[in-house]
């Protein structure tokens, strides 16, 4: 009998241990491609950060080694980084709010039931398709991204508001929203999948109860969605960051190929703008991340 | 009298501002208006783009022509066609895509059901690196991949670009990962214990069970992998060599080409023939070419994807 059982024992520790090991190998690609193009990759890439790199066809690749000097003229003497990285920051800091409001009302606007808003959901998700960086470039470069050729809207605005540069600043807001429309496909969709998980017979409760929209959107709606404002959050970050408009992808390019930059200076490039990166997911995640703890607190 | 009046208000007001549970003709007004604007500043500027690229460099110039071109003008699109070296250059784009969807939608499917369905330790260390992968910008790794893929021979050729995909460090493939993880997760234990008793090892239960019942992760990562590919032009310029050009990389470079199309096509002077200049409405008929086929192919797929994203649960928990 105990050695029946001793065996049962050791037969499920095997089994345990088996499955694990099946665990392993279905995402043993995984582990393989992680240390070979991640790993690897990111060792050599702050080894060369430290070097000078060159190339030569019959020498190969050489190093030598130079310390924080990389990084020490991409802070304090070229300027082309550091303001494309303050560009950056600020530009992410200010559109981040702005495309989560945006997806937010739109996702809330196609989760009405209304007759035609397939049609609109078609539209408002086809830049998760079309989307891509030469797109936006010869939209925005070439005059398709403002309205400010249409002279009517320009005089109906400036009708309204006498002042110049306010109604210049209603443009470029203007201007700037078609832009975050485009963007902020991804975050609709995220958006509306959680809005239509949300049952139905709370709102209805709390409709009976005599509840306004008004509340019932700050009271269940919300909160309903807020865990995934910061899933939005690093999203749209990366987004923004890898998206090929962005200048500073341009700049890390060409300082490969540069000949007084070469390779060492644009890891350098790369690491720094990594940690700017970093930063700025942490800032904007903490910002949503707290503002839920304290509500469940209180 | 007075009751009539009542009841004739009461039945308006609901009409207009409907009952409890139910929205008043007020309300989806608003909601229509809102819509109807909000589509429309979106698709300003693909209508601004599809105005002008119907005209001619004479209409652009002319003060009277704003929206509507004087007559339809297909000449930018029969040279931009050229110039982008269409219709080769959609079959290599469609070609590059795929593969690289098929390979990234097998390899996050494989990760995905590992990770949601068996313990082992170091799972937790796994998803943080795979966050780390999705966090850092592509930037950080591009020169000592560029090395890593000559020394494996496969810089010029789709290897470039297939590889990484099959081992899950391919476009955003954390995302892809977590999709299948999420999907999988809700597939309930006692389907893959009955097959366990019936005989099926882990992989007949993954083939078997798993992937039919994955159809709407399934479709979302294929779309969504399918279009970055597509659009794709950082990597694939780099680790290509240019020896594969995507329609997104040729239209970046649409001006030279277009140069030279129209000088071996048209006989024209340039300086008396004014339309063989390089402007906008090139520009924006080049860009609307590259986009036709994306935005077809969407419009074939929305349905099953639309119903997809209902179903994944794409938002985690």
């Amino acid at each position: 009998m105990k050695r029946e059982k001793k065996i049962i024992g050791k037969r499920k520790l095997n089994m345990r241990q088996k499955r694990g090991l099946t665990g392993l190998c279905f995402i043993s690609p995984w582990i393989v491609g992680f240390l070979a193009f991640v790993a690897y990759p990111l060792y050599k890439t702050i080894f060369m950060s430290f070097n000078n790199v060159y190339y030569g066809n019959k020498t190969g690749w050489e190093y030598e080694w130079i310390g924080l000097e990389n990084f020490r003229r991409i802070l304090l003497e070229d300027i082309d980084f550091v303001i494309e990285a303050q560009d950056f920051f600020l530009t992410t800091l200010l559109y981040v709010p702005v495309i989560i409001a945006l997806s937010i009302i739109i996702a809330m606007l196609l989760n009405q039931k209304v007759k035609g808003t397939a049609f609109f959901r078609l539209l408002f998700f086809l830049p998760i398709i079309i989307l891509n960086g030469e797109l936006m470039k010869n939209m925005s470069e070439y005059g398709g991204m403002s309205i400010n050729l249409n002279e009517m809207i320009v005089d109906g605005i400036s009708m309204i508001v006498p002042n110049k540069s306010i109604t210049m600043g209603i443009i470029l807001i203007f201007n700037m929203i078609i832009q975050l429309l485009w963007y902020s496909a991804v975050p609709i969709l995220i958006f509306l999948a959680a809005l239509q998980k949300i049952d139905r017979s709370v709102y209805e409760a709390s409709a009976i109860d005599g509840a306004s929209s008004w509340s019932t959107f700050w009271k269940i709606t919300l909160p309903n969605i807020y865990p995934l404002v910061s899933v939005v959050v690093i999203f749209i970050v990366v987004f923004l960051a890898n998206f090929e408009t962005n200048p500073i992808n341009k700049i890390i390019m060409e300082s490969k190929y540069d000949g007084s930059r070469r390779e060492g200076y644009a890891s350098a490039l790369s690491i720094l703008y990594s940690f700017l990166q970093v930063i700025l997911i942490s800032i904007l995640y903490f910002i949503t991340k707290s503002r839920k703890n304290s509500k469940e607190v209180s | 009298m007075y009751n009539k009046i009542e009841a004739n208000y009461n039945k308006t007001k609901k009409f207009l501002f409907g009952m409890k549970n139910n929205d008043g003709f007020i309300y989806k007004l608003c909601v229509y208006f809102i819509l109807i604007v909000f589509g429309f500043v979106f698709l300003y500027p693909l209508i601004y783009m599809l105005s002008i690229s119907l005209m001619s460099n004479l209409d652009l110039v002319d003060n009277t022509v704003k929206w509507i071109p004087s007559k339809l003008y297909t000449f930018n699109y029969k040279m931009t066609w050229k110039a982008l070296n269409l219709p080769y250059s959609y079959l290599t784009t469609t070609m590059l895509a795929g593969l690289s969807m098929l390979c990234v939608a097998v390899s996050s499917g494989i990760v995905g059901y590992g990770l949601a369905r068996f313990n082992f330790k170091g799972k937790k260390l796994v998803l943080v690196l795979m966050l780390f992968t999705f966090i850092v910008p592509k930037t950080l790794f591009f020169i000592p991949r560029f090395q890593i893929y000559s020394a494996l021979g496969l810089k010029g050729n789709l290897g470039a670009i297939l590889v990484p995909a099959l081992t899950g460090q391919g476009e955003q493939a954390a995302l892809f990962i977590l999709i299948f993880y999420q999907f999988f997760k809700m597939i309930p234990k006692s389907l893959e214990e009955a097959a366990f008793i019936d005989g099926a090892g882990p992989f007949r239960t993954f083939i078997k069970i798993a992937v039919p019942m994955a159809g709407p992760a399934l479709i979302i990562v294929c779309v969504y992998s399918f279009s970055l590919y597509w659009n794709e032009t950082f990597l694939t310029s780099l680790y290509l060599d240019g020896k594969i050009k995507t329609v997104p990389m040729l239209l970046g470079n649409l001006q030279n080409n277009f140069g030279q199309v129209v000088s071996q096509s048209v006989k024209g002077d340039f300086s008396r023939n004014p339309n063989l200049n390089f402007t906008e409405a090139k520009i924006f008929a080049g860009t609307i070419l590259s986009i036709i086929p994306l935005a077809a192919f969407y419009l074939i797929i929305q349905r099953w994807f639309v119903e997809s994203i209902d179903k994944t649960g794409i938002t985690g928990e």
